[in-house]
């Protein structure tokens, strides 16, 4: 493990991680940083590469570094000053969840891997602070402390807590009846976590509080992303839930799918506000910006179509065919599904945590970048229906 | 290109050099890519799995693996005596310890009928201890149910909630209609209808009021739930990288196994080839000593048996015009060496191929004495120059000329490697394909493979546009550099947070890099058709910042685009420096990559004029002006060495001219039609072309007399030529002369074009010194069905483009002339010129029938034409184009050519469509090959013939027929593919149309 060494010490070592060694041609995995300006332009900004495709991206609280996970079973610090990476943590499985935690006593980073293990490393040694053993893979996990919250496969569900040291402090049953796929901490007034929301793959989305007053009424799960209103008699579409994100001055949050579209809902209101167009394709990621006033998702293949049914792929067939300026001739020449094989899009996205002028993104992209745009919009009318209802529900 | 069969072979040849413990693993994941890439082709997974039973019948360590177990299964899916089939496992003692298998057999004789039978295999089951046993037991339970609801029909009311206890096992689904159960084999989708309809799910749901309502799952859930197990979609995507990487690594055995395999052949052939020689040798020295004659005297006699006919012809006046030589050498030392050393190789080839017989071929020369023959050759050169030396040399030229010199140097070394033959003229620079070439290659690749299955490793290959919106993102970063000043993040970062420090030397590998030269290198992921190719030549450098620029534009503006864009003004300036019409100035910089090859492709001038004047045809009557006519053999036909760039305005030019769009078209012409019927197409056109004008003139007469002439698209010999016009082009009725500059043509504009008032639409294309628009105006007589049309502006103005056209409709039959661009009309300013077209815009092909498919796609660049009308009968070329990729044969060889360079053309278009790519040649023993493997080509014999035909033609007198080679593969044709016409045609209006909406 020399590849290892000191935040301050990377020099060239870490040329020869991520250029030339970077054997895999075909297929070189990005994180890409993008600017995002007020007017919601996105200007691209710097970009580094993984051996195998990103699964999640997280910024350090300074907004100086940057961290991947990826299926090459290995974490990376990119360090934006040097524009340099290396790698600083190890699975033996692929890494699904990467979190900065920044705790009074101590730094680290969380990684979560398919290997039913949760690591926290220093970033300066190879060897991880702490392991702790999950029950099932890692799915998805979110951080902010001294809460964290991570949900695995076959349902599991595991909240830990960060200070003096991370510990396990919870095991929850799931309030969802399908596998888990996104889950975000959300903060009570005090500004202190106080619950997560955790998305299911099959449109629903659950508020679970940590300690509520009065957890059969407080704790709720509700549908989203899904085709059709209840009262037609046409079938419903269920799609899955990509993410969720936490409005930071309003606590309002925001949902993303595969059905191509994003939500904003007031949980204490128990409404949603406002549903976006369908677009051509599923809504992988999403984020707001430090102060709230953007709101960031990407749109891209998610993979949720994969070799699907005749009608999942069908529908990405399309979806393929739009994004690539083509239409319905695609299908006659291949299957979709084999065609869009290595095509990944966006998994993840993590807005800069620093409030400067500009908005920091970092939106992962692997493969080929075909299909996918980064949409990262100023939406003013959202922002302020955000606002208005959760000051109107107060 | 991968069809299932090679695949398999691939994996073979992995497998048997497998050395892993876990064979079945491969196994496994090759069946996974299979049945991935071919999930219809059932019965190549069949066959795979027969050879997989057969494979692991025998290991025993595999008999309760619970993969093979599954291929097991899935392999008595096809069986038709399934219970036959398990028994054979089970007493092959193959899963008997595996639920799964259990419960498929009980299920099947369930389904049967054979109730008490089904229960035995439960219970056998569960007596070996077959894991997982849980699932056995659940499944066995299940059984039970079943069939005491047979025997209690009446209380069917139970039904439901029993059968939700099951399908709690898959996470509690809210839709029990939706969930597919891995291990419930048996159940099919009636079953599962027929349980939504009873919707029970009602009884236990919080949403009594959605009870009928209908969910469907829109993910690919089955794909999720695997065994005992869920994954997530990230699961997914990761085990088809890994899957893929297992693919790669195949290929790449596959590929180096073929290239040993390729190098030993080609040993092979070698030592044959010097046993051969070794041979012949010693048969001479026996013949030698037999007839008792000094060796210098046997020589001349062997070359004037064997040596080519325009060879040996060419040599004969070498002698008288020794004196000249020496005066000439001093004057124009810079220029001469060159010429001398190319033409140093064309002998020496001769005398080569004198000492083995053309037919065999060789590849080592002889180490043959050459004695004396190098002076001679020399002198003999000399002499040309000095005949064709040219009278008058533009201003322009002398630049050239300086670089030129530079390269006398090489002189002694360039006959030794030509000697060899078997390099001849590496091509140094690639061609690069224009705009619209890669456009109709995007298009014919997605005809031809059609019938193939996709293949990863062709992706990139297929999704041109992949490249540029990859470069996307690197190009707004030059942009964002450019107009910032600053590049990268931490500049900029540095200006908006102090955290940032200032980063000073970037990581040039995974960095976008200030330098545009390099950021192909490093970040590029899909190099291999990208245009981005150009900035890693040297000429291109100039450009490269350029082309970052306007992709950058582009990539952000429409990033559907199919292919290139024309738009991108860069891309095409490259391509159109390369190939175009020959009335190109070429930047400065760009003299530097063609000094290289003018070592090698010096033209070889030779043109005793003075000997053949009588044999001459008169090509028009208009004697005076006939350069050829004229007496002085030193002012007639100048000929430039370094007139071989064609891109050069420089040349002089003098009279002759003729018909043929020099195949160079290719890289403009749009010969999308092809692909409906690949050998039908542009072959058949430019064969019956071919066919009349060989009508016209007769050639291949021994007798004809050998005219050489190096460059025909000299300038000056061009404006010779025009000049000397019956019927000169200025007195065309629709060739207008206007004594004024060229008027400002700008995109969104209008101005006034003789009589008309003409809106400028949008810039189609550009090359260096041409572009082109698309226009429209209101009202022209001989348009008005079209009110779009192209406006072809050059400078400086390129009046023989337009006579090109013109001839071609004239000469042509009518039903070839939409083979080309029709010009309505030309206006010939000062300092430039502007053609007036057809809009090529496959608008039309929805409306033609089936027969006039090609109808709107036609050869729209004429530039580099040929009017082999205006030169005398039997005329002959030495010079070469700059575009190495349409320089033929003879070109290569330094051979004299006329009509060679159409027969290489319709190769290299024919191989363009077959394969995509340009052709590149390479010598082999002799023998004249296109590059590139052929091995997976249908119909290669066909092939190999036809490209072993055209490549290989012995001398400008003897030139394959076309017919007969056209009939062969016109009834090839008939025979394999005419059913399969209409389909083609069908999705081939469907791209074009698509491509024409993503253009627009």
């Amino acid at each position: 493990m020399s590849l290892f060494g000191t935040t301050s010490g990377f020099g060239t070592s870490g040329t020869s991680m991520f250029g030339s060694t970077t054997t895999d041609n075909h297929n070189p995995m990005k994180v890409r940083c993008w600017e995002v300006q007020d007017s919601g332009q996105t200007i691209p900004k710097a970009q580094q590469m993984h051996t195998g495709p990103v699964l999640d991206v997280c910024w350090s609280d300074d907004g100086s570094k940057v961290f991947t996970a990826s299926c090459d079973k290995t974490a990376k610090m990119w360090d934006l000053n040097s524009n340099q990476a290396i790698q600083i943590a190890q699975h033996d499985a692929p890494v699904k969840t990467i979190h900065w935690i920044k705790a009074p006593n101590y730094s680290c980073v969380m990684t979560g891997s398919w290997d039913k293990t949760l690591k926290f490393w220093d970033t300066r040694s190879s060897n991880p602070m702490m392991v702790l053993q999950l029950p099932e893979r890692c799915y998805c996990a979110d951080v902010i402390y001294p809460m964290a919250v991570v949900a695995t496969a076959e349902r599991g569900l595991i909240v830990y807590q960060l200070e003096n040291q991370p510990s396990e402090f919870r095991r929850i049953e799931s309030p969802l009846k399908h596998q888990h796929r996104c889950v975000a901490i959300f903060k009570d007034k005090q500004n202190k976590p106080t619950g997560f929301a955790l998305g299911s793959i099959e449109g629903r989305v659950a508020i679970h509080y940590i300690n509520p007053p009065n957890p059969a009424k407080d704790n709720f799960t509700f549908k989203c992303h899904r085709s059709n209103g209840t009262n037609t008699s046409a079938p419903q579409d269920i799609y899955a839930v990509n993410g969720i994100a936490f409005h930071p001055v309003h606590g309002t949050l925001a949902t993303v799918g595969s059905d191509g579209r994003f939500s904003f809902w007031d949980k204490d209101a128990r409404t949603k506000l406002k549903t976006s167009e369908q677009l051509d394709q599923p809504i992988a990621a999403c984020g707001f910006n430090h102060n709230g006033n953007i709101f960031a998702y990407a749109s891209s293949y998610d993979w949720s179509k994969e070799g699907g049914t005749d009608r999942a792929s069908s529908v990405m067939a399309k979806h393929a065919a739009r994004g690539r300026g083509q239409t319905a001739a695609w299908r006659v020449c291949c299957p979709p599904a084999a065609r869009l094989r290595d095509v990944c899009g966006f998994v993840s996205l993590a807005t800069c945590p620093v409030p400067c002028a500009l908005l920091w993104e970092v939106a992962e992209v692997t493969g080929c970048v075909l299909l996918i745009s980064v949409r990262a919009r100023l939406l003013p009318t959202c922002t302020e229906s955000l606002a208005r209802s959760a000051h109107g529900s107060r | 290109m991968d069809n299932p069969e090679n695949v398999f072979q691939m994996f073979e040849a992995h497998m048997q050099s497998y050395k892993g413990d876990d064979p079945l693993g491969e196994w496994e994941s090759y069946m996974q890519w299979v049945e991935e890439n071919f999930p219809d082709n059932k019965e190549y997974i069949t066959t795979l799995l027969q050879h997989l039973m057969k494979e692991f019948l025998d290991k025993k360590r595999y008999h309760n693996d619970p993969r093979f177990i599954s291929y097991c299964l899935k392999f008595a899916e096809y069986n038709s005596d399934l219970h036959q089939f398990f028994e054979f496992l089970y007493n092959h003692g193959i899963g008997t310890q595996s639920s799964p298998l259990y419960v498929s057999w009980a299920g099947h004789l369930e389904a049967q009928g054979e109730l008490q039978h089904a229960s035995a295999i439960f219970r056998r089951g569960i007596q070996n201890q077959a894991e997982p046993r849980e699932l056995l037991q659940q499944q066995y339970r299940l059984f039970q149910i079943r069939l005491a609801e047979i025997h209690l029909p009446a209380q069917s009311k139970s039904n439901p909630g029993k059968n939700s206890a099951c399908i709690s096992k898959n996470q509690g689904s809210e839709l029990p209609g939706v969930v597919s159960s891995a291990h419930d084999k048996e159940s099919n989708k009636e079953q599962r209808v027929v349980m939504i309809s009873k919707s029970e799910y009602s009884a236990h749901s919080s949403v009594a009021a959605q009870a009928d309502i209908q969910q469907v799952v829109m993910y690919c859930k089955e794909k999720l739930i695997r065994g005992e197990s869920e994954f997530s979609f990230e699961e997914l995507r990761a085990q088809k990288y890994n899957q893929r990487r297992k693919h790669e690594q195949w290929v790449n055995e596959d590929r180096h196994y073929m290239k040993k395999k390729e190098a030993n052949a080609f040993e092979e052939q070698l030592l044959k080839q010097k046993m051969d020689e070794l041979h012949k040798k010693l048969h001479q020295v026996v013949e030698t000593s037999h007839e008792d004659l000094p060796t210098l005297q046997e020589r001349p006699e062997v070359n004037s048996a064997h040596v080519r006919p325009a060879v040996g012809s060419q040599q004969e006046p070498t002698a008288p015009c020794l004196p000249a030589i020496h005066q000439q050498t001093s004057r124009h030392a810079g220029e001469k060496p060159r010429e001398a050393l190319a033409a140093v190789p064309l002998v020496a080839n001769g005398t080569t191929a004198a000492l083995v017989p053309p037919a065999v071929g060789q590849t080592i020369a002889p180490a043959g004495p050459l004695p004396a023959q190098p002076a001679t050759d020399s002198r003999y050169i000399s002499q040309n120059i000095h005949e064709f030396k040219p009278q008058s040399r533009a201003e322009t030229r002398e630049g050239c000329e300086a670089h030129k010199v530079a390269n006398t140097g090489s002189f002694h070394t360039t006959p030794n490697t030509s000697l060899g033959m078997a390099q001849a003229t590496p091509s140094k620079v690639q061609p690069s394909p224009t705009v619209h070439t890669k456009e109709a290659l995007g298009f014919i690749m997605n005809m031809f493979q059609a019938p193939t299955l996709p293949d990863i490793s062709d992706d990139k290959d297929e999704w041109p546009s992949l490249d540029q919106n990859e470069d996307a993102f690197e190009a707004q970063f030059q942009k964002n550099a450019g107009s910032s000043g600053a590049w990268g993040v931490n500049n900029i970062i540095s200006t908006l947070t102090s955290t940032f420090p200032v980063f000073e030397d970037g990581n040039k590998e995974n960095y976008g890099l200030p330098q545009p030269k390099n950021k192909p290198t490093g970040t590029r992921t899909f190099g291999e058709r990208s245009v981005s190719k150009f900035p890693s030549e040297p000429n291109e450098v100039p450009h490269a910042e350029e082309f970052l620029d306007d992709s950058t534009v582009w990539g952000t503006r429409c990033n559907k685009t199919l292919a290139p864009s024309p738009q991108s003004i860069g891309d095409f300036t490259s391509a159109a420096q390369l190939a175009s019409t020959p009335f190109h100035k070429l930047p400065a910089d760009s003299v530097h990559i063609l000094e290289d090859k003018e070592n090698v492709a010096t033209g070889y001038t030779h043109a005793p004029l003075a000997a053949c004047k009588e044999n001459m045809v008169e090509p028009s009557k208009d004697r005076k002006s006939s350069p050829i006519q004229e007496t002085s053999p030193a002012q007639a036909l100048p000929t430039d060495v370094s007139s071989a760039s064609l891109h050069r305005r420089s040349q002089p030019a003098a009279g002759g001219a003729l018909v043929r769009e020099a195949q160079w078209g290719l890289e403009a012409c749009k010969l999308t039609d092809a692909a409906c019927a690949p050998v039908e197409g542009p072959p058949d056109a430019i064969a019956g072309l071919q066919a009349e004008e060989m009508q016209m003139y007769p050639l291949g007469t021994a007798s004809a007399p050998n005219f050489t002439i190096e460059n025909p698209w000299d300038d000056h010999l061009i404006l010779r030529l025009l000049s000397g016009l019956s019927k000169p082009v200025n007195s065309y009725p629709n060739v207008f002369e206007w004594q004024c500059k060229l008027p400002a043509i700008k995109p969104k504009t209008e101005f006034q074009l003789g009589s008309l008032m003409v809106y400028v639409n949008h810039l189609l294309g550009e090359g260096a010194f041409a572009q082109v628009y698309e226009t429209t105006h209101g009202d022209v007589d001989d348009t008005k069905n079209k009110q779009k049309f192209t406006l072809k502006v050059q400078k400086p103005a390129n009046p023989w483009e337009f006579y090109i056209g013109t001839q071609l409709m004239e000469r042509l039959s009518p039903i070839s002339r939409h083979m080309f661009i029709k010009f309505y009309s030309a206006h010939l300013f000062q300092n430039g010129s502007i053609l007036v077209g057809d809009l090529y815009s496959y608008g039309t092909l929805l409306d033609s029938d089936e027969d006039d498919l090609s109808a709107d796609l036609a050869l729209i660049d004429l530039g580099q034409s040929i009017d082999m009308k205006l030169f005398p009968k039997g005329t002959a070329f030495t010079g070469k184009c700059e575009t190495s990729g349409f320089q033929c044969i003879e070109m290569l060889s330094n051979k004299p050519w006329n009509y060679q360079i159409d027969y290489f053309g319709v190769a290299a278009t024919v191989y363009c469509m077959l394969f995509g790519t340009y052709m590149k040649v390479k010598n082999e023993g002799g023998v004249w090959k296109p590059e590139g493997l052929f091995r997976r080509l249908p119909h290669l014999e066909v092939w190999e013939e036809f490209f072993h035909l055209m490549l290989n033609i012995p001398d400008c007198h003897h030139l394959p027929s076309l017919a007969l080679l056209r009939q062969k593969l016109r009834t090839l044709f008939q025979q394999h593919y005419a059913s399969k016409v209409r389909t083609q045609r069908n999705r081939l209006i469907v791209l074009l149309l698509e491509y024409k909406r993503s253009r627009k």
